[in-house]
């Protein structure tokens, strides 16, 4: 996911602080919409990532932890057993050549992944590993792990689920499963579900995956520029978005989807590099990983303080269990619906599994974080944060790391932020309009109208320092995945049946390979 | 680098073109095309896949197979349109979402303007022929289907594309001339 959760946003928000003047004239209206807005969503915010009572783990990241466990058991350990399949799926080995010309697996998987891969990849992981030290990065990877039977159960429901309109257009999602599997259990409460999920997602999409966006965009590009003001990144986000979005210049969106994923492998492409220099010290770092872990190696809350940074990033970072992915999925044209679940539980892998812990290994490697030689330990500012060579944390430890092996890498990690946010933006105003549709129907007009409150909502993001508005925005995330996996609780025995109908028709060769 | 590749493409392209405006070959498989039988024993005809890409040239190829048909007799004439289209691109939610009506709109569009009318040209003059449009790699899928239908042999128009891509990874024609374990005629 390309958003910082609300508690590593001051350390952003500092570097976001547009110029003095137009801040003065913003401060009225602004402070007006906090307090007002502070008001109402403070308790919601409060309970969203509140601790778990005697600790300081956010319960919210203890309920997509314990699902994903959870699915991980019930399923069979199916990320590891179906991971050879995944990637023969993603090939087009299954892909009949009579259905070309539908969405692809790799389409669909690259599709959702341009929407999780991007600002937690770089800068989440040095906040986890500023504060939790490099010990966060196992538990991250095991929490990455973990999500991918998340992943897998939701996808699956979301194709197996979704609508399928006169003209040929498709609109899948938690909300059609919610409503539809809950039916065909007989089971009251799908619509109410699907409903509040819908709101939940809408008011996600608006915060986390589009104002917190055009915010970050325009701090690195305040960086780099000096001070301006916000609205005016505001203004130009706005404009191109709206000409993708409404405008409906695909040209644009095609530009950037291309892009992502060069940017994407530019970066794994560095990381690999600054590894293979540094070979001699992969080792090492993979020690402190395993030592900080299970010892903390002096980081504030030991043991406890790496595991609570480690999860929480790949909670973040991924999206599973969350249900934004079940949407992206569900365009795929497939007979069969397990095949997309196949294919999207390689989504943390990538993203959090592969890409997070590069960047950990490289903050690792790179000598950044300040340790006692003497005791082994990291030494502590007053913050409770690792101290590091600059006085950097988020983006900027990142940036600090890679520069290590490369001067130049600031400035692509800069144009990496930006267009990152922005095909967050694509991606998160269709997870919106999609929730929007469901609740108040399809139709041009109407989806016209959430397009340019969306779009509204990119200037005002850029504009303003809204702390309460983004906080909301993203527990309102986190919310879409308490009700998400309440419903895969009740849904995923119909997994579990296409599961094994589909293991059935593999092994017997009725479902067979078209490449060999 | 490039010139050398378009030198190699354009030898392996001579091997079995046409020069364009000269008539084809008057013995070409005559003799040798023949209508096979079954293992029932019934006469199964001879087929010809015409790849079509929708321009000009395409009426010189449809013209060469229609005359071969008429040599050899009992042949059909299969007329193949694939819409160039890979697996591996990258898409947004949007687009996804309306991939399946924008390819039946496709499929429907080429049949109507290629297809279509290139098969009832060919029914005019007596000739049985019909149509497919398929998604994918065009070389690919061209000798796919001829494979698929026990095709005897493609042809296809030279194309005059003079893109960087075409220039670095070869054309449709050329990657079909160089792949396909099928004769392929090149009419220019």
């Amino acid at each position: 996911m390309k958003f910082i959760p609300h508690m590593a946003v001051p350390a952003f928000a500092l570097s976001a602080v547009p110029a003095l003047a137009q801040e003065e004239a913003a401060l009225t209206i602004d402070q007006q919409v906090n307090e007002v807005f502070a008001a109402f969503t403070g308790p919601f915010v409060n309970f969203i990532f509140a601790p778990i009572p005697g600790t300081a783990f956010p319960w919210i990241v203890m309920w997509l932890v314990v699902a994903a466990s959870i699915f991980t058991i019930y399923f069979g350990f199916i990320q590891f057993r179906a991971f050879g399949h995944s990637i023969s799926l993603v090939k087009g080995d299954y892909s009949d050549p009579n259905d070309a010309g539908e969405v692809s697996h790799f389409q669909a998987l690259a599709t959702a992944l341009s929407g999780t891969v991007g600002l937690g990849n770089i800068a989440g992981v040095a906040v986890a590993v500023g504060i939790g030290g490099p010990g966060a990065t196992f538990w991250m990877i095991l929490a990455g792990l973990l999500g991918m039977a998340s992943k897998f159960t939701e996808c699956t429901l979301g194709v197996k689920y979704r609508n399928e309109y006169p003209d040929g257009t498709v609109s899948g999602g938690p909300m059609y499963y919610m409503s539809k599997g809950f039916r065909e259990q007989g089971r009251a409460g799908g619509g109410v579900l699907a409903v509040v999920f819908s709101i939940f997602c809408i008011l996600g999409s608006l915060g986390g995956g589009n104002m917190f966006q055009a915010n970050q965009a325009h701090a690195q590009i305040a960086n780099i520029f000096g001070d301006f003001p916000g609205w005016i990144t505001g203004l130009v986000f706005a404009a191109v978005v709206f000409a993708v979005i409404v405008g409906g210049i695909k040209s644009i969106a095609r530009v950037t989807e291309k892009v992502v994923p060069f940017m994407g492998v530019l970066y794994v492409g560095a990381a690999l590099v600054i590894l293979i220099v540094n070979a001699d010290q992969i080792g090492w770092a993979f020690s402190q990983i395993f030592a900080g872990a299970f010892t903390g190696l002096g980081v504030a809350g030991g043991l406890v303080g790496a595991l609570i940074q480690g999860f929480k990033r790949a909670a973040f970072s991924n999206e599973a269990g969350v249900g934004s992915a079940a949407i992206a999925h569900s365009a795929v044209r497939t007979k069969e619906p397990i095949t997309e679940g196949f294919v999207s539980l390689l989504e943390p892998f990538i993203d959090t599994v592969v890409i997070c812990t590069m960047t950990a290994l490289v903050i690792t490697i790179s000598g950044q974080l300040i340790m006692d030689p003497e005791t082994g330990l990291f030494l502590l500012n007053e913050g409770g944060s690792i101290q590091t060579i600059g006085d950097t944390s988020g983006v900027g430890l990142t940036s600090a790391a890679f520069a290590t092996g490369f001067s130049w890498f600031p400035y692509v990690l800069a144009v990496a932020v930006i267009l990152f946010a922005f095909s967050t933006m694509i991606s998160w105003s269709y997870y919106g309009l999609k929730a929007w549709t469901y609740l108040f129907g399809e139709g041009q007009t109407k989806e016209l109208i959430f397009k340019l409150i969306f779009c509204v909502f990119v200037v005002i993001g850029a504009a303003s320092s809204l702390g309460p508005v983004i906080d909301f925005s993203d527990a309102a995330i986190f919310a879409m995945a308490v009700v998400n996996i309440t419903a895969l609780y009740f849904l995923m025995p119909i997994v579990k049946r296409e599961l094994a109908s589909y293991q059935t028709r593999l092994k017997s060769g009725e479902i067979r390979k078209f490449k060999h | 680098m490039i010139d050398r590749l378009r030198r190699n493409s354009q030898a392996d392209l001579t091997r079995n073109q046409t020069p364009q405006g000269a008539r084809p070959f008057p013995n070409f498989g005559a003799g040798k095309i023949k209508n096979t039988k079954t293992n029932n024993g019934d006469k199964m005809s001879t087929k010809i896949v015409v790849g079509l890409d929708g321009h000009g040239p395409d009426n010189r190829a449809v013209g060469y197979a229609s005359h071969l048909a008429k040599l050899i007799g009992d042949c059909e004439i299969i007329l193949v349109y694939v819409i160039e289209w890979s697996p591996f691109t990258f898409q947004t939610p949007e687009e996804n979402e309306q991939r399946h009506k924008r390819r039946e709109e496709e499929i429907s569009l080429a049949n109507e303007r290629v297809i279509t009318p290139a098969v009832k040209a060919l029914a005019d003059t007596g000739q049985p022929a019909r149509g497919i449009v398929r998604h994918g790699d065009v070389a690919e899928r061209l000798e796919a289907i001829a494979q698929e239908e026990g095709a005897d042999q493609i042809v296809v128009a030279r194309t005059s594309d003079k893109s960087l891509s075409t220039r670095i990874f070869g054309s449709s024609t050329a990657n079909l001339v160089m792949h396909s374990k099928l004769p392929v005629t090149v009419v220019g």
